[in-house]
């Protein structure tokens, strides 16, 4: 098995298993070029948080043997794909990028990873991401920062910045993420890759530690619509273990790529356009949506009234449920515990819980469970979190309504693109603004695709496609048409 | 007290930001009591815009799924074992997990 000395790690999942099925280059060189991509650039990235190398290189080895016994390999088999770190890959150390995980082993695989591994993925490592998904630019890591491939310094955006920035930079061919407010689909804004976030109910959230368990999902960071689609192949089903997961059938999406865009009507809300804060995404925006139109799609206004409410709204209910999810961590059955502390003996039950959990969350993770703690608690819970769940309501009428006129909303992911590390931390409430394009949609339950659609002072910015529930395959082909049209994702970071 | 109605009517104090922090398990330490009760007012007060809106006869959504009582066969399923379930304990005795007592004698 020969060929040129070639760019492997940056090639996209569909080429690369074209690659490895027509034998232009073994499972085993591929993964070596990634790794050595990896490290590369890694230094200056600061996307991982652990690396599966050993185990890599021998399931790297084992598809090169079974290629030459099979007819054909599952889907993704040989395929380097890395996983947040908030997802438990039995083996391996899981984190959330908090203290309190530090050395905490999974026993046992996400249901998102089993299916990622059944296909014959190889998972090479864990990315880094904000404290249990919570923020907007992987800044809030207990562990490191990570910097955006196309500026070194700025952030990639967050929650799933970790894996936003590897794929970006060729250290890895896909990723995994998880959206709650918007991230993956920020970070893919801000880093010129496609960041789906699937209908709630799609993928089984079984594995992945919750956040908000009416608002997450699994997700993915991929270089192309195509390859999203690919993924969503493996990844979309039922699972007894998520009762959470709808029994829908999961149609072969990359067979529906193709799909002509003629008389899909394209509906964007003008709530969405007075939220940006850069004039030149708007520019980027209405280019996209001329590219659209060419392809034959018509454009229709619709309205969402309910759009700025959606941020206070998810403001409350996701912290709420969080502060419920992240009542486990309490030192008792795993993860950092005052316990087992040399020098400070607890006094009582009360101190194992609260000195475990004050030394061992950061500061982020503890002012989101205060906040829902305090909206939950008697008094206040009818002002703040029933209401929110009535506007809830709202904002999910709102996108019913725009359904019925329009077949796919077309939206900014982000007001602007990345800024600068540091710039939006001193001040919570200016980093939860971030989610103002994002977050309904997780309100709603609904998909929606991140697709890179132009540079902004070099930086790169994407356009947000809204469907309707359990309709990614409209997504896809809307987006898949955008990527036929225009070589945007293409681009590739100087890395300097 | 419990509905705020004017803006920026919200007001919290560090006692019962140490209140809020006992029912969650959590401190905060004396050195940050002050700048946590801001910040954390700042938000509530933001958060609180949501009293503009009218949801009256808005019934709420706790889920968007449309499922209820998903139900799986009562079949004996293997779960974690126990070796697994220790080797991740912060205190264990006797194969068996370690914690304080609850009750005072």
């Amino acid at each position: 098995m020969s060929h040129d000395h070639q760019n492997l790690a940056g090639l996209s999942l569909v080429e690369a298993a074209a690659g490895l099925e027509q034998k232009k280059f073994s499972a085993l060189e591929l993964l070596e070029d990634i790794i050595k991509r990896r490290d590369l650039v890694e230094p200056k990235v600061q996307s991982f948080l652990s690396t599966l190398d050993k185990q890599a290189r021998l399931q790297a080895k084992k598809v090169d043997q079974e290629r030459g016994h099979r007819h054909k390999l599952p889907a993704l088999a040989g395929l380097p794909i890395a996983v947040k770190d908030n997802f438990n890959l039995k083996g391996s150390v899981t984190t959330a990028a908090s203290k309190i995980l530090e050395n905490f082993v999974s026993p046992f695989d996400a249901t998102a990873v089993a299916r990622l591994k059944k296909a014959g993925a190889i998972i090479v490592g864990k990315t880094n991401l904000d404290e249990f998904a919570m923020g907007s630019s992987t800044e809030r890591s207990a562990y490191k920062v990570t910097h955006n491939p196309w500026d070194l310094e700025r952030v990639p955006g967050g929650s799933s910045g970790g894996s936003a920035a590897a794929v970006a930079a060729d250290q890895c061919l896909a990723a995994l993420g998880s959206d709650t407010g918007g991230s993956v689909r920020q970070p893919a804004s801000f880093t010129n890759t496609v960041g789906l976030k699937p209908t709630y109910g799609r993928i089984s959230r079984y594995g992945l530690l919750p956040l908000a368990s009416s608002l997450d999902v699994v997700g993915t960071l991929t270089k192309t619509v195509a390859d999203a689609a690919l993924l969503l192949e493996a990844l979309a089903g039922a699972d007894p273990l998520d009762g959470t997961c709808r029994n829908e059938f999961a149609p072969n999406y990359t067979n529906l790529l193709h799909k002509d865009l003629n008389g899909i009507r394209i509906g964007v809300p003008k709530q969405m356009l007075e939220a940006i804060v850069e004039p030149d995404v708007e520019k980027h925006i209405r280019a996209a949506i001329k590219v659209l139109h060419g392809r034959g799609a018509k454009i229709v206004d619709v309205d969402l009234p309910h759009t700025k409410y959606s941020l206070p709204a998810y403001y409350i209910i996701m912290p709420a449920e969080a502060s419920a999810n992240l009542a486990r961590y309490d030192g008792i059955r795993y993860g950092q515990s005052i316990t087992r502390s040399k020098t400070v003996t607890p006094k009582n039950l009360l101190e194992v819980y609260t000195k475990s959990r004050s030394q061992g969350f950061g500061a982020e993770p503890k002012r989101r469970i205060m906040l829902g703690t305090y909206t939950l608690s008697h008094g206040y819970y009818d002002a703040y979190y029933r209401r929110a769940q009535k506007v809830r309501t709202l904002i999910k009428r709102d996108f019913d309504e725009a359904f019925k006129v329009a077949d796919v909303l077309l939206t900014p992911t982000t007001p602007t693109p990345a800024f600068k590390i540091g710039a939006k931390t001193k001040d919570p409430l200016a980093m939860y603004a971030q989610d103002i394009m994002t977050s309904s949609v997780n309100i709603a339950g609904v998909p929606a695709l991140s697709v890179p659609c132009g540079f902004v002072r070099g930086l790169p910015v994407g356009m947000q496609l809204i469907g309707p529930a359990f309709n990614e395959e409209l997504l896809f082909s809307v987006g898949h048409a955008y990527q036929e049209e225009t070589d945007l994702h293409t681009k590739k970071p100087a890395l300097k | 007290m419990a509905s705020p109605q004017k803006k920026n009517s919200v007001r919290v104090t560090p006692k019962q930001v140490q209140d809020v922090a006992k029912l969650a398990r959590l401190t905060i330490d004396k050195k940050d009591l002050d700048k946590f009760t801001a910040s954390f007012e700042a938000t509530l007060n933001w958060v609180a815009q949501l009293q503009e809106v009218d949801v009256a006869d808005v019934p709420e959504t706790s889920q968007v799924t449309g499922l209820s009582n998903i139900t799986r066969p009562d079949r004996v399923r293997p779960g974690l074992g126990r070796d697994d379930f220790l080797a991740a304990a912060p205190a264990y005795e006797a194969d068996q997990l370690k914690v304080r007592a609850i009750f005072s004698e």
